[in-house]
């Protein structure tokens, strides 16, 4: 009950911030912008739509992710906010899971409204050809109708593994928010996303025969510790289904678990950090 | 009577990482708070009064000792319930109005929504922001702050409250109303923990006083004990330095503005005073018999733990 009131409160109070607004803002504009993009072939035009609004959606989610999960908790005990909240009957571990859990909601609709915008422009442009051809009584054409809820279908799951990476990076910020200031924490969480993403390379390093022998340790901590944000790197076979893959379903399912276990460790790990820290 | 509050050898230093050298910010803290007064918590800045009322909330936690709110640990979630916290300079979140906010703390004790409503709207008429619950914090003044701070604190219908400078940043016709709300608590029956600089509101409301400076309790007893008893002013002028000193074994609290003596002394000590100063060739201007003040009790007593007036830093308020 209490942890769902904070997190109320941080949907609230996030969704009133002009700075959330204004990334909010901004990717909605660059996501409707692409309605202007000229029309080329409709194959092609239908390959830069997905990968510029799915671009869009995580680059923008990146920063509300990053923002929010860097403030939440040490703006409260900045500003003094956090007196008045853990001297009324709060838990600790309710308050910085109220935290997450409103981070996670205001991430989530976010994500929504960016994803939402997304999809109604790459309908709005790619639905077109499909409709003129069955006025044309082109049902081949028309075929392609199909063909686009199916491709709308695939863009949702897309959209679902940003927010699953996303929600993962604003774990990671929460997490080292508690104990560290806002300015390193920014360029930590970074830090850890960048090499997250790059994921694959550590991996690589850490199996090379070409590296040398004292780093490979260091290779493989990183490729084990730092979450892998490149699991959620879809869309490659998304904006080019016609490439052959595994089974997409599948792998989407295993990301989200394994983002789903980190993201709990985090928050747990976090709130056995908090149950100590001196406010 | 029994205690609201008992803290029993209650220590707590933090490590500056400057100087890597451990500052003891309470040392050995023991003390008493009867159940239904007002006890005054005073000291200069930096005497450790926060750093107690904050391991008092579970804030921060004693390196040794314990402290009892209620009969059980402070810091306890039940506990917590039946006290409320008022810090210095509150801040809550701007983006809420003046009943938002207050219906959110609301909501952390689970008070039912219609009892809440109800009880918002009575705390807000209390504090005289009924017409403006509808604004944005962002847009109240510093004293309008201070009332919902207090509103917040009543939330719960709490039997201790600790108010940490209540009434700083109001004016003087707020200022007199908070101090009538504190007085009115204590006709409720509860007991207020009540940490603030302004000695003359202190003076007025508080049945308990202690007087503690650097970590440590200089000084507790009953307001009308500590201020029983009358001293004399003696001012006089054409005193020298030489004659401050001789003075000064009489009156350790005197001082000279240039050559304008004013010491202060017990009733039979007056003849003596006022010899020394004359053979010294200084000129009585004045004696004035009066009653002890708690700010002559505050000072004397931190000047006796060997800290100089000098040095207090009270923010100019001990006049006020």
């Amino acid at each position: 009950m209490t942890t769902w009131v904070i997190a109320k409160n941080t949907l609230g109070e996030a969704m009133r911030r002009k700075i959330l607004n204004v990334f909010l803002i901004l990717a909605l504009g660059s996501v409707i912008i692409s309605l202007t993009f000229p029309f080329l072939d409709f194959r092609q035009q239908v390959t830069i739509l997905k990968s510029f609004g799915l671009g869009m959606v995580q680059f923008w989610g990146i920063f509300i992710a990053i923002i929010m999960g860097i403030t939440l908790i040490p703006s409260d005990v900045d500003q003094r906010t956090i007196y008045t909240i853990l001297s009324k009957p709060v838990k600790r571990y309710e308050y910085v899971v109220g935290r997450f859990l409103g981070a996670a909601i205001t991430l989530g609709l976010n994500i929504f409204l960016m994803g939402a915008a997304f999809l109604l422009v790459f309908a709005v442009k790619t639905n077109a050809p499909a409709f003129t051809a069955l006025g044309n009584y082109d049902f081949r054409g028309f075929l392609g109708l199909w063909q686009w809820s199916s491709e709308i279908s695939g863009l949702m799951g897309g959209i679902a593994m940003v927010y699953m990476k996303l929600l993962l990076l604003a774990a990671v910020a929460i997490f080292f928010s508690v104990f560290m200031s806002m300015t390193v924490n920014f360029f930590l969480s970074s830090a850890v996303f960048i090499i997250g993403n790059l994921s694959s390379v550590t991996e690589s390093m850490a199996s090379s025969p070409n590296t040398a022998a004292v780093l490979k340790p260091l290779y493989k901590a990183f490729h084990v510790l730092v979450p892998n944000f490149g699991n959620y790197d879809i869309q490659n076979p998304l904006i080019h289904p016609d490439v052959p893959q595994a089974d997409i379903g599948m792998y989407m399912l295993k990301a989200a678990l394994y983002g789903l276990a980190y993201t709990i460790i985090l928050v747990v790990l976090g709130v056995l950090v908090f149950q100590r820290k001196e406010v | 009577m029994e205690n609201a509050i008992e803290i029993r050898d209650l220590t707590k230093s933090f490590h500056n990482v400057l100087t890597k050298e451990d500052v003891v910010a309470v040392d050995h803290l023991t003390l008493d708070v009867p159940e239904g007064q007002i006890f005054g918590f005073l000291g200069p800045n930096g005497a450790g009064k926060t750093t107690t009322i904050k391991m008092l909330l579970g804030l921060i936690f004693p390196d040794s000792g314990a402290a009892h709110i209620l009969g059980q640990p402070a810091g306890d979630i039940d506990v917590k319930r039946k006290i409320s916290y008022l810090p210095e300079t509150p801040y809550f979140y701007e983006h809420m109005t003046g009943f938002e906010v207050l219906d959110f703390y609301g909501t952390l004790f689970g008070i039912p929504a219609q009892k809440r409503k109800a009880r918002v709207s009575e705390l807000l008429e209390q504090v005289g922001l009924a017409s403006n619950m509808h604004k944005r914090l962002r847009f109240y003044s510093k004293g309008m702050l201070q009332r919902i701070g207090l509103a917040q604190a009543l939330v719960n219908d709490p039997r201790v409250l600790f108010l940490d400078e209540p009434t700083s940043g109001l004016d003087p016709i707020a200022h007199l109303e908070i101090r009538d709300l504190i007085l009115r608590l204590r006709e409720e029956g509860r007991t207020v923990f009540l940490s603030s600089h302004q000695l003359s509101d202190v003076e007025m409301v508080c049945d308990r006083v202690s007087i503690m400076n650097r970590g440590k309790v200089l000084k507790v007893g009953a307001l009308k004990d500590l201020l029983a008893g009358q001293t004399t002013e003696v001012r006089a002028e054409k005193v020298s330095d030489a004659a401050l000193a001789k003075v000064k074994e009489i009156a350790p609290d005197a001082f000279l503005v240039e050559d304008a003596l004013s010491a202060r002394v017990e009733p039979d000590q007056v003849n003596r005073l006022v010899d020394v100063v004359v053979q010294n060739g200084g000129h009585i201007v004045a004696v004035t018999p009066s009653q002890r003040t708690l700010e002559d009790i505050f000072i004397e007593t931190i000047q006796q733990a060997g800290m100089p007036v000098a040095d207090l830093s009270l923010e100019g308020s001990l006049s006020q």
